[in-house]
């Protein structure tokens, strides 16, 4: 172990001039011992010839083993690895004592080695025996050229054998080859003797057989043909070899079968010859197995089949859209036979607005890629269009070149129709769907507003069954009541609740109660005091109640709506007292109005009529005396207090239409016309006047009222006319907007439109006096009537153009329209 | 004081009173017109008493032009007191007014008026009418030779 042993380092007490001593010498003996092998390496490897070489390799070695021992006496002055020392001293010791072994024996040979100047009398020599060398050479060359003439004879005759061994040497290897081709062959080889025993028998016939050469060779032919065309065989061989025929392909009469060692039959075409070797008759029978064949001309037809029976049209065309294949689908669907279309193109099948689509189609296919249910139109023969989804696909040779393409065509015109149904049905489903889901939200919708209006509602709702169970019970009623809900007969009612008649006292009669009441089919309404628990004073309800009808119109229970009715009924105390004050003050009002209106018809006129009567006085009795100018002042007086009289006559009528009732009869208003134009007449003397009267109708109104109507309107219509030579004055009724309407029309001055509103103003006059007199109270009184009558009035004219007033008498003048009408 | 008296004038209004003697003037009947001034002086006229208890029952006016507002008592009482009396309700009476109120009126015929008639503003009118109504009464309408009932045997005086 390393700690066992103390560092050599100890030995000296690590006395440095020591230490160091022996390290660096160490050191340097070490890296020289290295050095040395080094340069003896090099010197063998680069002179090969060197004798002995080897040795210097195992100079090499313990020099090498020496220098590794000085570096572990440097090691080992720090570590104590002596155990490593002693080995490595060891090597050193072995390779050493080798060394000198192996350089004992060698030392003799080295003492041998030749000299310098030895070598050079060697060369020397060898220069003398070249020359010599030489010339024997020369002889020698002499003599085989004359040895190759003799040979150039000799081969001549060689030549001769080698092409007859040549010869022999081809007929071998053509019959190894002719062997090599038979049992190369695809197709089954079996040449049998006459005996029909097999004599060749090749490869190919071993694995359509299942059985070796070996095998088969001798064995009878039999042994691969089923059982059941033995005897047949044996008579067709028999035929075959007499008819002299070299060779025929047999099956021509049916199919042939050939039978595996397994026993499995399989179908066979095979060919027949019959050939004369060595006197012997052989035939040769070639056979190729067809199953797999069979089964694919079988697929194919199987796929023509298909093809042909598909309801889709398979269609296949070239690159120039000429088509090669037309199935029954496409002569069903299009209606041309395969006979027709066959070299046609494909275009004699699009509409032409669509020929741009083959150009397309032709495009995509020669770039190899295929159209996929594509949906569009087509012609059938008889010239109709069809819908039409359509497969291209484009269609490679073996070499994977495009050389056309094939088409699947499908009539979609019936699905199209169907698609088009479907979604009309599915759109209509879904949209009474939609209003299914409207409905019921509407429905839902009401219910919550039904329950909100039900529990804001500040009328008591109660609703009870048949029985008088009651099913509903709102707050208000709750709070009406002020008693909950009780399960009791009707007739139990008015005691449970407290229900009074209006006096307060009399208990509410149990049969009377509305909602009793209504449980038997009535609708009822009762006014009822109830004074609920703890109240001094009750409340006044007012209680309609109504039967409920089932879907069947059966009466399946009541309704009963109350109100608290307590203030109004305080409150209608207040106003009938109100009203009852407010009559009273009409009355006194009516009353002083009536003794104003009395005196001013009295005390008014008086005074005038005394003005007029004493200037008129005044005028006859000393007017000759006075001046001229004195006369016309004294008459201008007078028509002063004429005008007033007038005025006040039409004040006082004024105010007598606003006091009186109207005194309402049927009247023609024909008759009423002509009588005001009759008494107008003193207006109209000396002018020209064309009167239009339409058909006038009866009406109920008040005559003498109407009649001033008429002479207010037909009185301005002359008044405003009086410029024209020719008055125009049209009296119609006409109806518009269902109302039967008057008109009074004149050709006069007329009157701007702006100023209509005040028309019917009491002295309001659009007209100056000095042109066209007047109160300003005749329109007034007319609107006064006409009010009075439940009817309008008014006017539409345009200055110097002439104006027309219309009025309506309310709802009287259209019942009177249809009196008139029944008795015309 | 039982002079013959063609028309009895109650009018209160002195304007009144002379335009309308300057109307019954003019039209000629102004020769025997007895003026009263107020309800009362018509009734003591025609009931023969207070100043006029003199006058008898079979000298009454042919006419009596009275208007209707009139101190004291006015003229529908004056109407009503002279038609509910037998021995003046057949006195003509023609009420004479401004007013044109159709409540006067009414009460006036039903009253048992014989005329009633509101006074126009203009003269000219206003003197047609106080002649044609003259005329007719006093001339052209006959009354009975002996007013009252009571008193039928008196005579008349004529004019």
């Amino acid at each position: 172990m390393p700690h066992d042993f103390m560092p050599h380092g100890y030995c000296f007490f690590w006395n440095p001039l020591v230490l160091w001593l022996g390290v660096t010498s160490d050191g340097l003996i070490a890296l020289s011992y290295y050095c040395i092998p080094l340069g003896l390496v090099y010197l063998v490897r680069k002179r090969r010839d060197l004798p002995f070489n080897w040795i210097f390799w195992m100079f090499g070695l313990f020099i090498v083993s020496c220098g590794t021992t000085h570096l572990m006496e440097i090691w080992n002055i720090w570590h104590a690895s002596y155990l490593l020392a002693g080995v490595i001293k060891a090597i050193t010791a072995t390779t050493s004592l080798a060394t000198a072994l192996m350089l004992i024996p060698l030392i003799p040979k080295a003492i041998e080695l030749p000299t310098d100047e030895q070598l050079r009398t060697l060369n020397y020599e060898l220069r003398v025996q070249c020359v010599e060398r030489e010339q024997v050479e020369a002889k020698l060359r002499a003599t085989l050229a004359a040895r190759e003439q003799t040979l150039a004879s000799l081969a001549k005759h060689q030549s001769a054998v080698e092409k007859l061994e040549l010869a022999q040497e081809a007929l071998r290897e053509s019959r190894q080859r002719m062997d090599a081709i038979i049992q190369s062959a695809m197709d089954a080889i079996i040449t049998v003797d006459e005996q029909q025993a097999v004599v060749i028998f090749n490869a190919a016939a071993e694995r359509m057989f299942g059985c070796t050469g070996e095998e088969a060779l001798g064995a009878a032919i039999t042994r691969f043909i089923p059982q059941r065309f033995h005897a047949a065989h044996a008579g067709h061989m028999k035929r075959f070899g007499e008819t002299g025929v070299s060779s025929r392909s047999m099956g021509t009469l049916g199919a042939i079968w050939g039978v595996r060692a397994n026993g499995e039959e399989f179908p066979v075409e095979a060919s027949i010859s019959h050939a004369e070797s060595e006197g012997k008759k052989l035939f040769t029978v070639i056979l190729r197995d067809v199953t797999e064949r069979r089964q694919a001309e079988a697929a194919r037809e199987w796929l023509a089949a298909v093809v042909d029976s598909s309801d889709d049209a398979i269609i296949s065309k070239d690159l120039q859209g000429i088509i090669h294949a037309w199935n029954r689908g496409a002569e069903k669907i299009f209606g041309y036979t395969a006979a027709e279309m066959v070299g046609k193109p494909m275009a004699t099948l699009f509409p032409a607005d669509r020929m741009q689509e083959e150009k397309d189609i032709l495009i995509r296919v020669g770039q190899g890629k295929s159209v996929e249910h594509f949906e569009t139109v087509r012609l059938r023969k008889d010239g109709t269009q069809i819908d039409v989804s359509v497969t291209i696909s484009p269609i490679r040779n073996s070499d994977g070149e495009v050389v056309g393409a094939s088409k699947i065509a499908r009539n979609i015109t019936e699905r199209k129709r169907a698609d088009e149904r479907l979604a009309a049905q599915a759109e209509e489903l879904s949209r009474q769907t939609e209003e299914l889901a409207r409905s019921q939200h509407a429905l839902e919708a009401k219910t919550r507003m039904l329950q909100l209006v039900l529990d804001s509602m500040g009328e008591g709702l109660v609703a009870a069954d048949n029985e008088g169970h009651f099913l509903l019970w709102n707050d208000a009623a709750n709070k009406l009541v002020g008693r909950p809900v009780a399960e009791l007969p009707t007739a139990a009612w008015s005691l449970h609740y407290e229900i009074y008649l209006p006096d307060g006292v009399t208990p509410f009669p149990p049969d009377q109660h509305p909602l009793a009441r209504a449980l038997i089919g009535e609708e009822k309404f009762a006014e009822m005091v109830v004074r609920p628990p703890g109240e001094k004073y009750g409340k006044c309800l007012e209680v309609t109640a109504r039967p409920m009808h089932d879907a069947q119109g059966g009466i399946c229970g009541g309704v009963a709506a109350f109100r608290d009715v307590t203030e109004r009924r305080a409150a209608e105390g207040q106003v009938k007292q109100l009203n009852q004050e407010l009559e009273g003050r009409v009355l006194e009002r009516t009353a002083e109005l009536e003794a104003f209106t009395y005196s001013v018809s009295h005390d008014l006129r008086a005074p005038l009529r005394h003005m007029s009567g004493f200037t008129r006085i005044l005028v006859e009795d000393f007017g000759p005396s006075m001046p001229a100018e004195a006369q016309r002042y004294l008459q201008r007086i007078e028509q002063g207090a004429q005008r007033m009289g007038v005025l006040v006559d039409e004040l006082l009528n004024l105010t007598r239409i606003g006091r009186q009732p109207l005194k309402v009869q049927v009247t023609g208003l024909d008759s009423i016309v002509r009588e005001v134009i009759a008494l107008l007449e003193p207006e109209s003397e000396g002018r020209q006047i064309e009167w239009k009267i339409g058909n006038l109708s009866f009406v109920e109104c008040d005559p003498v009222l109407i009649r001033q109507v008429f002479q207010n309107l037909i009185g301005n219509a002359l008044k405003y006319s009086r410029p024209r030579t020719c008055a125009v004055i049209e009296i119609g009724q006409e109806t518009k907007d269902g109302a039967s309407v008057i008109l009074v029309k004149d050709n006069g001055v007329g009157f701007s439109m702006k100023y209509a509103d005040k028309l019917f103003g009491v002295f309001q006059r659009l007209h100056r006096a000095e042109d066209f007199e007047g109160t300003g109270v005749g329109l007034a009184t007319v609107a006064r009537i006409i009010q009075k009558h439940g009817g309008r009035v008014w006017a539409e004219a345009e200055l110097d153009r002439g104006a027309t007033f219309y009025f309506t008498l309310g709802g009287s003048a259209a019942k009177a329209v249809s009196v008139a009408g029944g008795q015309s | 004081m039982n002079a013959t008296v063609d028309i009895l004038l109650v009018e209160d209004n002195q304007d009144d009173l002379d335009l309308a003697m300057h109307a019954l003037r003019q039209g000629k009947l102004a020769n025997s017109i007895f003026v009263v001034r107020d309800g009362e002086e018509a009734l003591d006229f025609l009931f023969c008493r207070g100043q006029f208890s003199d006058r008898t029952f079979d000298h009454p006016p042919k006419l009596v032009l009275l208007d209707l507002k009139l101190p004291k008592i006015d003229g529908l009482q004056v109407l009503k007191a002279t038609k509910s009396d037998p021995q003046t309700k057949s006195i003509p009476i023609v009420i004479m007014t401004s007013s044109k109120e159709e409540r006067d009126m009414i009460e006036g015929y039903n009253s048992g008026v014989n005329s009633y008639i509101q006074k126009p503003v203009d003269f000219d009118q206003f003197r047609t009418t106080v002649k044609t109504l003259g005329m007719y009464w006093l001339v052209v309408n006959q009354a009975p030779v002996n007013y009252a009932e009571p008193h039928a045997a008196g005579a008349t005086h004529g004019r």
